[in-house]
């Protein structure tokens, strides 16, 4: 029973930390692309710029978690959107490409969306981030529609 | 002893089901687009042709001139496009003697037409217009005339130099 009681309580300290960190209460993490990043109407040669505070053509991505849960944002980026008959278009990202805040329409605190990014989601567990970008059509791009996938992770460290 | 170890993996396992990882995080991914409009293209359709020159005799083509250079551009409809030209300063016959050319006059028009549209000095600076809209879109015509002075002494034969202009959209 001696030995009994020291393997529970072993257990529990294994658990409790974990439990302590949150993930198992309350909401989960919860990371929903809202809206595209729409470079729209491009002409060759013209490089065309997406602010991320851009509100109807930044990308954007919505997190629910943890009240005031410090998250890792991670973004993953491509260099270039794919278009007609395998074609493709260099996209670039800058160091102030990323945003987010904690309520739709507050101010955005720019980041590099190249790089991981931490910061605490409001106190009823709400961020969104935000990304803007550039596409860079060459003089001889081919017309025709291009995309490619932005993919948004969202990690809770737990503090 | 038994039981506690029983007791223990059943803790573990209700753990595991619950383990934070399964909510630690999470990701989604949304689309970045965007469509790309017809590139342009340029034709130079009609060389500046000066015909026949007499030595001490200057020779002028206007862009109203059948022999006037003739540039035509095809692109996106009512896109705004810069002109820049490369001019030659002399015309060579390709044994070293040059006939020298200047006083540069153009003409671009939505229409192919030498009148009505827009007259202006083509040169190394920017020249900005804009591509036709309408029945005809995204089509542009550039007319180009100028003077050669052949010198009393000018030596015969067929003088030639290569007129260049680039278009380039604006974003306009």
């Amino acid at each position: 029973m001696r030995v009994s009681g020291m393997v529970l309580a072993a257990i529990l300290l294994a658990v409790l930390p974990l439990d302590a960190h949150g993930q198992g209460r309350g909401r989960p993490l919860r990371v929903q692309g809202r809206q595209a990043l729409d470079f729209a109407t491009l002409l060759p040669s013209v490089p065309q710029t997406v602010l991320r505070t851009d509100r109807s053509r930044s990308g954007q991505f919505d997190v629910r978690g943890r009240r005031n849960a410090l998250v890792m944002i991670q973004l993953t980026l491509p260099a270039a959107l794919r278009g007609p008959g395998g074609a493709t278009m260099p996209v670039a990202f800058g160091r102030d490409d990323g945003g987010f805040a904690t309520r739709r329409n507050n101010p955005q605190v720019g980041f590099d969306p190249n790089a991981p990014y931490a910061d605490r989601l409001s106190n009823n567990g709400r961020g969104y981030v935000f990304i803007g970008g550039t596409a860079l059509p060459s003089p001889t791009q081919p017309p025709g529609s291009y995309s490619a996938p932005l993919v948004l992770m969202v990690a809770d460290t737990g503090t | 002893m038994t039981r506690a170890i029983t007791l223990a993996a059943s803790v573990l396992m209700v753990a595991g089901l619950v383990a934070p990882s399964a909510q630690a995080q999470n990701s989604d991914a949304i689309t970045a687009t965007a469509n790309v409009l017809t590139p342009l293209t340029v034709v130079g359709d009609a060389d500046l042709d000066f015909g026949s020159v007499f030595p001490g005799v200057p020779a002028t083509v206007a862009v109203t001139d059948a022999t006037a250079g003739h540039f035509s551009v095809t692109g996106a409809d009512n896109a705004g496009v810069d002109l820049t030209f490369a001019l030659p300063t002399d015309l060579s016959d390709g044994a070293a003697n040059l006939l020298p050319i200047a006083a540069w006059t153009g003409h671009h028009n939505t229409v192919d037409a030498p009148a009505g549209g827009t007259n202006f000095t083509p040169s190394a600076a920017v020249e900005t217009s804009r591509l036709s809209t309408g029945a005809s879109p995204g089509e542009l015509y550039v007319y180009v005339g100028a003077t050669v002075s052949p010198a009393v002494s000018q030596p015969a034969g067929l003088y030639t130099a290569p007129v260049t202009m680039t278009v380039v959209y604006n974003g306009t």
